[in-house]
């Protein structure tokens, strides 16, 4: 597929700053933003042009205390999983536009996106899929090649503490999570022998340093992605 | 256009854009003088949306945490700082409502009549030198598809409540928002 042409691309930044697009259209719009510069652009202009409708609501004070409760929910990060967003993210989404814009957004990005390719002919179907928690942004990248039987793993977030190890899961559905690894680096591949479908979780757990002791994740969940078609 | 207004709003934003940088660092002091620049025109924006104290307070607190979080994709190059907060506002409580708060909304006519009329004479201190030029261009949209822009920017609307009340399908009021919103665009001179 090719990429959105401009005229698309606006209609869609103009949804976006509607407020239309919700669920794993809003996702998948928040993924363009962190890997196209021209979406971002046209978000910017949307939210310009209509900002003095949101000028007309006033001004109106929050009750006292509200700063306080922000503050109480920041204390609680890493944000909980809450049962994730799964976004499918469209073809035209090519994989190192992707890739290379959440790298390049390095700053405080906390998401999982896992990159799914089958690449056979009977089967060519691409999985993308993105789960954060809310409001949370792209953590660690994963590509799944199931032909070449490998894994690609980047992780976009700081390191996990110093007597901590950050260990990556493929869950399937209903399934026991099975460990893929402790991720030491920043960026690495490894060969995989597992085949998992558009129907996996993958997670991120923070474990005892050099991973989970028996297997089995021990430590919190702190982020989460799942695979779905793209189309 | 105001110019003495479009500087005031012009060193306004440069100063949000300054404390954002700040929260991008992690830093709470900034992110607090962030709040109480802000927090009013946040909470009235999602008030309007969900129509409900509690659960408009749930949602501030909540767009906070977002923009907290996200401080540092914030491109002062490219995006206005409380344009960029609105939006991450609204969706805070559009969230709220699709998963399933009860609202009360106004009806289509009158907000529309009261939203005519407070952008061509914004209320408030605040400058909203683009908001005569964005009420003439709403003028010249047909009323029911300027109705829909409306309720769906200012009242959080999704499609498919807009497909119930102007009894027009789903895909219809997409392609009539789209089409509304590059007049609009025109009109605004692109």
């Amino acid at each position: 597929m090719a990429d959105l042409d401009r005229e698309e691309l606006d209609g869609l930044a103009a949804e976006y700053v509607l407020g239309q697009l919700a669920g794993d259209e809003r996702r998948a719009a928040e993924a363009r933003l962190a890997a196209d510069p021209a979406f971002r652009a046209a978000v910017a202009a949307w939210e310009r042009r209509l900002q003095p409708l949101a000028d007309t609501a006033g001004e109106v004070a929050p009750p006292g205390g509200t700063f306080a409760a922000i503050l109480g929910r920041l204390e609680s990060a890493p944000p909980a999983i809450a049962g994730g967003n799964v976004v499918a993210l469209r073809r035209s989404l090519v994989r190192w536009r992707i890739t290379s814009a959440i790298v390049g957004a390095a700053a405080a990005v906390l998401a999982v996106v896992v990159v799914l390719e089958r690449t056979g002919p009977a089967q060519q179907t691409e999985f993308v899929a993105i789960l954060t928690a809310e409001g949370a942004k792209p953590a660690f990248v994963a590509s799944v090649d199931t032909v070449k039987g490998t894994i690609s793993v980047r992780r976009v977030v700081d390191a996990a503490p110093a007597d901590k190890s950050y260990e990556l899961w493929a869950i399937p559905p209903g399934g026991t999570p099975r460990s893929l690894g402790v991720v030491e680096q920043a960026s690495y591949r490894r060969a995989l022998d597992l085949a998992p479908s558009g129907n996996f979780t993958f997670a991120i757990t923070l474990e005892q340093k050099g991973g989970s002791p028996d297997g089995t994740p021990k430590g919190p969940l702190v982020f989460s992605g799942a695979l779905v078609p793209t189309e | 256009m105001d110019r003495r207004a479009d500087g005031v709003e012009a060193n306004g934003q440069g100063e949000l854009a300054a404390l954002m940088a700040r929260v991008a660092a992690g830093d709470r002091v900034a992110f607090r003088s962030l709040y109480d620049r802000t927090s009013g025109k946040l909470f009235a924006s999602v008030r309007r949306i969900l129509g409900n104290q509690t659960a408009a307070e749930d949602a501030v607190q909540e767009a906070y945490v977002r923009i907290w979080r996200r401080a540092g994709d914030f491109d002062a190059g490219i995006a206005s700082p409380i344009a960029w907060m609105t939006t991450i506002a609204r969706h805070a409580a559009i969230d709220i409502v699709r998963r399933g708060a009860e609202r009360v909304s106004a009806s289509a006519d009158t907000l529309d009549a009261e939203l005519a009329e407070r952008l061509a004479d914004p209320a408030g201190s605040t400058p909203a030198s683009g908001g005569r030029a964005l009420a003439s261009c709403l003028d010249k949209i047909e009323a029911d598809r300027r109705s829909m822009v409306l309720l769906a920017y200012c009242y959080g609307w999704s499609r498919e409540e807009l497909s119930a009340r102007f009894a027009k399908p789903v895909a219809t009021v997409k392609t009539v928002l789209r089409r509304s919103l590059i007049l609009l665009k025109e009109c605004l001179g692109g």
